[in-house]
């Protein structure tokens, strides 16, 4: 006598003759997607008889092989992997822009309009216009000590004001 | 953020100052002396910027660099202030620092008003130091 078979998937209910002869199709290679997907079902349901067994042990390795054989999409890897390169790309960048600038001090001057490059040169129109402001030493030295004086009174008082 | 990052402080930190129009304005001018020294030009000194700019008989530069004075004022700190017969005659500014860096700007006219001098340093070293420093080297 025929035992029933039930496919979890829509409930409908099929003999182990229909099962067999879905199992026969499927080892000729004439299964269709769906019935393959029936098969798989009444193979997965857990009071499967023993004669079964075989048959699902080799449906379930199939499956497994077609699972491993899709190219598998790495959806944490590669975004990482790209925003790393991009990461480092723009850390690069800015390290080279930092280091072509910085890599080359200025020295230069514009008198009249005209560029000077000359070291000495430069210097000099440097200190010339320092001179310019400091034209009494005492009078920045000066500035420098009341500047002094001002930040130690400053610090003092920070004492009182609780901060 | 990126420009931030990638310019070096000296280049980033003055261009926030309205004193860095005077330096685009006049620096190429006919009467005009402009001076730019960094990194290790300045090794002697413990600065790592040095800007300056000498302007001869030009009443409107004045005009155009006080206020730029006045706006960079804001925040800062006035070390020094002269004022000769109502004008403005010598400032020394201590500007907000920019990361480690301790920034300057140093202003004088003369009497006449014929010649101005406008400089502009940065370093590492403190305020005082920086001023006297460039005293003892003269």
């Amino acid at each position: 006598m025929d035992k029933i078979m039930q496919l979890f998937s829509n409930h409908k209910i099929i003999s182990t003759k229909e099962a067999d002869a879905l199992l026969e199709k499927y080892y000729e290679g004439f299964t269709s997607a769906e019935e393959e997907r029936q098969l798989y079902l009444v193979l997965l349901q857990p009071d499967l008889p023993e004669r079964y067994q075989a048959d699902r042990a080799m449906m379930g390795y199939f499956a497994g092989e077609k699972q491993a054989g899709k190219p598998k999409k790495n959806r944490t890897i590669i975004p990482m992997i790209r925003w790393a390169s991009v990461a480092a790309a723009l850390i690069g960048g800015i390290f080279l822009v930092r280091s072509l600038i910085e890599e080359k001090p200025q020295c230069y001057a514009y008198v009249d309009g005209v560029k000077v490059t000359d070291v000495a040169t430069v210097k000099a129109e440097a200190m010339q216009s320092i001179s310019e402001i400091a034209s009494d030493p005492d009078e920045v030295a000066q500035a420098a000590k009341q500047f002094k004086a001002e930040e130690i009174v400053k610090d003092q008082l920070s004492v009182f004001s609780g901060n | 953020m990126l420009m931030a990052m990638a310019l070096p402080h000296h280049l980033s930190a003055q261009k926030d100052l309205q004193i860095s129009k005077v330096f685009d304005l006049y620096g190429k001018k006919k009467g005009v002396t402009m001076v730019e020294l960094s990194g290790e030009m300045l090794g002697d000194y413990n600065l790592s910027l040095f800007k300056s700019i000498v302007i001869n008989n030009d009443p409107t530069a004045g005009d155009f660099i006080r206020k730029c004075l006045d706006k960079d004022q804001e925040g800062a700190k006035k070390v020094k202030q002269v004022i000769s017969s109502g004008n403005l005659s010598t400032i020394i500014l201590q500007l907000p620092h920019k990361g480690r860096l301790n920034r300057l700007i140093l202003y004088n006219a003369t009497s006449s008003g014929y010649k101005l001098t406008l400089v502009y340093l940065e370093s590492h070293d403190d305020v005082d130091d920086i001023l006297n420093l460039l005293l003892k080297k003269k």
